[in-house]
């Protein structure tokens, strides 16, 4: 049998699991992926240069088509994105969403010391960094129309949560919708929050995937979870695995929050079909809401 | 009947139960015991050394209501009432200081004193937090500045050089600019006082789930309900769309192994003076309806 592979997504819960040995007492056996290749990021000489970063128009849902219910190719058999991308990505059939569980993290757009932006309504017609298709072109639109019309607010993808925070301390961007480790790692460089921009997440599989081995995965962090509630400081150590090196020398992790956080709650029909009329009302995908299958289909429960 | 009276914490989820209609779909006849607004924060202007144990301790005039999770377990355990193991909450919390102080990092906080609440949440986090940076002696609390909203008082008045801060306030102070210096995210509980039927804890606690799931979902809906547990004197500062969700409330159990691993945390720490209770899990919690 084929080890069961999972993607983390920068949260502590993974690692909480594999060092209590949660995952092998589930009867999973397993392997963490953390060999996936940055994509969708400003390259070197982007960040470098005189010119704007160019807008990187791919990001998580593009990687559910890709690879088909994994996060592209060569991605874990199980993986994490925000909830409107897998909404979307199991709506038409690019894998299988989670329905026992999603997942909150705390989420904010941030500036950076001594911008001229101390409120939202500041952020009329500045540029906020976004992935694609990512939970931060939604939350940023989310949050942001309390404040703006649909005209003022714009939207510069700058690719994946790292790209963003290369970009913004590259100076790149005026301000960056971040979150967790992401979003802890800037405001220790002195970014403040501008608005809260926390966010719902969900899981997805390819539809060869045995449920079992999800369920079990699952159950898992859920056990994780608790031990971070009780005492996250015994595990935020855990967030250095998965950021990039280049980052390290920038914060002390000791100070960081406790990052995503699963609920182990169901993913209601009433939820989803409310997720879908937000998305297309937006017209935020090349297809309607009449593409694709029902929410049984879509979500596995 | 009378009515099952519930004292609110300072979060989203029963004003969004209230207005989903989620607490009466469930049968419950119930009243909110709102303490914050309705006495311009007074109520948390304790004196020093007094705390959210001793407000367990003289006895609470609601039948369900909240303190971190350290409290609750202690309290339970010395009779003051029971612990409710259905759930836990989990709050976003901090220590916080003025924009123009030269405290930058946790390190810079030895004989600082730092504003917390006796045997309440921020008195254990704020331990919890900094025994990774600094020798016990070092850490210095200061519990003269009352609880939550009294010590945001303090802090935004200039009187205080550190204050650990959680939820609303949370938001508040890093809307007014202070600067978060470490995260100190915490765990509450639920407090049972009394004997009331375990059907409305019940039906109580399934109306509060259903509002998580819609705070979860579209926070921006509901984050304007901070204001109805806000002393009304910050109302004009406050923009609370800006705000993130502050307290969650978990459903899932509150274990005997948790309960034992908080009482050995507290009891290496001599937290309390006259003892722990009967420490006992099973003599502490509520029990749950079926």
């Amino acid at each position: 049998m084929a080890k069961f592979i999972i993607q983390p997504h920068g949260r502590l819960s993974d690692f909480v699991a594999d060092e209590k040995g949660y995952f092998r007492e589930l009867g999973l056996d397993y392997a963490i992926n953390l060999q996936a290749p940055e994509r969708n990021s400003q390259s070197v000489e982007a960040l470098q240069g005189q010119a704007p970063i160019p807008d990187i128009v791919a990001g998580a849902f593009e990687s559910y088509t890709e690879g088909q219910g994994r996060k592209g190719d060569g991605a874990g058999h199980v993986s994490c994105a925000c909830h409107w991308t897998v909404n979307q990505a199991a709506k038409v059939s690019n894998g299988r969403m989670w329905g026992k569980a999603y997942s909150v993290c705390e989420a904010a757009i941030v500036v950076p010391p001594g911008s001229a932006v101390k409120k939202p309504e500041d952020l009329a017609g500045v540029d906020v960094a976004v992935g694609y298709h990512s939970g931060s072109h939604y939350s940023a639109i989310q949050a942001l129309e309390v404040f703006l019309r649909h005209e003022d607010l714009k939207l510069k993808f700058a690719g994946t949560a790292w790209s963003r925070v290369d970009s913004a301390l590259a100076g790149k961007v005026p301000a960056a919708n971040v979150f967790g480790p992401q979003l802890y790692l800037l405001e220790q460089q002195g970014f403040t929050r501008v608005v809260s921009t926390t966010f719902m997440m969900a899981f997805i599989f390819p539809a060869s995937v045995a449920s079992g081995d999800v369920e079990a995965y699952i159950e898992g962090l859920v056990r994780a979870q608790a031990d971070i509630d009780m005492e996250p400081e015994r595990y935020k150590h855990h967030f250095l695995k998965d950021m990039p090196k280049r980052f390290h020398p920038l914060f002390d992790v000791r100070r960081f929050g406790v990052g995503e956080r699963v609920v182990p709650q169901p993913y209601s029909r009433q939820i989803f079909e409310r997720t879908q009329a937000w998305m297309h009302e937006r017209k935020l995908f090349d297809v309607g809401p009449e593409v694709g299958v029902s929410y049984e289909n879509a979500v596995y429960h | 009947m009378s009515k099952f009276v519930i004292e609110p914490h300072f979060r989203l989820h029963e004003w969004v139960a209230e207005e989903k209609g989620y607490f009466k779909a469930e049968g419950l006849d119930y009243e909110f015991l709102e303490m914050v607004r309705s006495t311009a924060g007074k109520i948390h202007e304790k004196g020093n050394k007094v705390g959210a144990f001793q407000s367990l301790e003289a006895g609470r005039k609601s039948d369900v209501s909240c303190a971190c999770h350290w409290t609750v377990a202690v309290a339970a355990s010395k009779d003051h009432g029971k612990l409710y193991p259905g759930c836990y909450s989990v709050s976003p919390a901090g220590i916080f200081v003025p924009e123009s102080s030269p405290i930058r990092k946790p390190e810079d906080l030895a004989g600082v004193p730092i504003s917390v609440g006796y045997q309440s949440g921020s008195h254990y986090s704020t331990i919890q937090a900094l025994e990774q940076y600094l020798p016990f002696d070092k850490i210095n609390l200061n519990f003269g500045d009352g609880l939550l909203f009294a010590r945001m008082d303090k802090l935004i008045e200039g009187a205080s050089p550190a204050c650990s801060l959680f939820s609303g306030p949370y938001y508040f102070a890093e809307q007014l600019g202070f600067r978060k210096v470490i995260d100190t995210t915490f765990m509450i509980a639920t407090f049972i006082n009394g004997n009331p039927d375990p059907q409305d804890v019940r039906r109580y606690m399934t109306a509060l789930q259903r509002a998580q799931r819609d705070i979860d979902l579209r926070p921006d809906k509901y984050n304007h309900y901070y204001i109805n547990e806000f002393p009304e004197k910050y109302h004009a500062r406050m923009d609370v769309r800006r705000w993130g969700p502050g307290e969650r409330i978990v459903f899932e159990p509150y274990t005997k192994e948790t309960f034992d691993e908080t009482f050995k945390w507290i009891d290496e720490r001599n937290i309390f003076e006259n003892g722990l209770g009967s420490c006992s899990y099973e003599g502490s919690i509520a029990c749950a309806a079926e």
